[in-house]
């Protein structure tokens, strides 16, 4: 993956740690999973990660070099992560084609319901803290 | 190791694609590079579940990417210390409209559940929204479909429901107007709603990265909580 044409940093001059940090990712992964497994909770593992690790965060006040060398990188190609996920939508092609109403009324409708309720809502609450 | 290569080479062609495009919605990577991953299984007569068993490394990796996402929310969450109650009211009217109101319109539309499963986490970003939807029983592929439409309506309604509701820009409007825009779209189109407060107002991306951070984690826990009950 590091052979991208993306303009990148040079690769981090500590390795060993940035080998560290992504193993905490890792960690949190295998501890999240588990976690849910164990507990049977409708969240996906990687959502219990995500909130431990900004926990941790907060806790230590910034964020560590490493972790950012790791996540970086990792966040900027999170597409091609998602490519195998998306390319079962040759699977469902039917379901979407016979349920196209409905997608097109939901995605039109409820995406203009979202925006006038956060839009109003943060309008009038600013309003409020700075008259 | 073969479909790996192949999705890696098919991404990187995408990654060119979206750039000689000039960065055209409709050419992100994730699209192109899916569309050119499901030609080459279509050329090669694979079927997806072998294209997936030999991508499960890929596939394992979008969840500690998500972990990752925990480092710009850490940055961004300092913007919150001003502004910590609207804004943490507008993330909630925003996914509770956002999540219910796509389960409650299929459910009247006559879908099934695991279809509204799928479309509930449609505001939220790309790798949240596919988890999400899996792990309440909705599909990740139909999920992405969904995440892409939303966000690329959302800049395109964003712009007549806000003059709508009056929300004012510029210099009578003062700064309100440009928080109120930047954290709707980052909070409804997510990764291709902040690339839109980018290009048009710059100095407030960080709070578009914000809203679209919350809602990712927002719209998880919703959907947890709403799947147990329904």
């Amino acid at each position: 993956m590091s052979d991208s044409p993306t303009p990148r940093r040079p690769w981090p001059a500590r390795p060993f740690k940035a080998l560290l940090a992504m193993a905490g990712l890792v960690a949190l992964q295998w501890l999240g999973d588990a976690f849910v497994a164990r507990t049977g909770w409708p969240v996906p593992g990687s959502l219990l990660g995500l909130l431990v690790l900004l926990a941790g965060l907060a806790l230590w006040g910034r964020v560590p070099q490493a972790l950012d060398d790791v996540s970086a990188p990792l966040l900027r190609h999170l597409m091609l992560l998602l490519i195998p996920s998306v390319a079962a939508v040759g699977l469902y092609a039917g379901l979407l084609v016979q349920h196209a109403v409905a997608f097109l009324l939901v995605s039109v409708g409820v995406t203009a319901l979202t925006i006038v309720a956060t839009a109003w809502t943060l309008q009038r609450l600013l309003k409020r803290v700075r008259p | 190791m073969l479909w790996s290569a192949i999705t890696l080479a098919a991404y990187l062609t995408a990654l060119w694609l979206y750039r000689r495009s000039g960065h055209h919605l409709l050419c992100l990577p994730v699209l192109t590079g899916t569309g050119l991953v499901l030609a080459a299984l279509a050329l090669a007569g694979t079927g997806y579940p072998v294209y997936a068993e030999a991508t499960r490394v890929l596939r394992w990796l979008a969840g500690p990417a998500v972990i990752a996402l925990a480092v710009p929310l850490y940055r961004q969450a300092t913007l919150l210390r001003r502004l910590a109650l609207p804004l943490l009211a507008a993330l909630a009217a925003g996914c509770l409209v956002s999540v219910l109101g796509t389960v409650a319109l299929c459910v009247l539309l006559g879908t099934p559940m695991s279809f509204a499963l799928s479309l509930a986490p449609k505001a939220a970003t790309m790798p949240m929204a596919l988890l999400a939807a899996e792990r309440a029983g909705g599909v990740p592929a139909v999920a992405a479909m969904a995440v892409v439409a939303t966000g690329v309506l959302g800049p395109l309604l964003e712009g007549p429901l806000l003059r709508w509701l009056r929300v004012e820009e510029g210099p009578e409007g003062g700064a309100d107007g440009e928080v109120v825009r930047s954290f709707t779209l980052g909070l409804v189109a997510h990764a291709i709603g902040v690339a839109r407060v980018l290009q048009t107002h710059p100095g407030s991306v960080a709070l578009a990265a914000l809203a679209m951070g919350l809602n990712g984690v927002a719209t998880a826990m919703v959907l947890a909580v709403l799947s147990r009950w329904l």
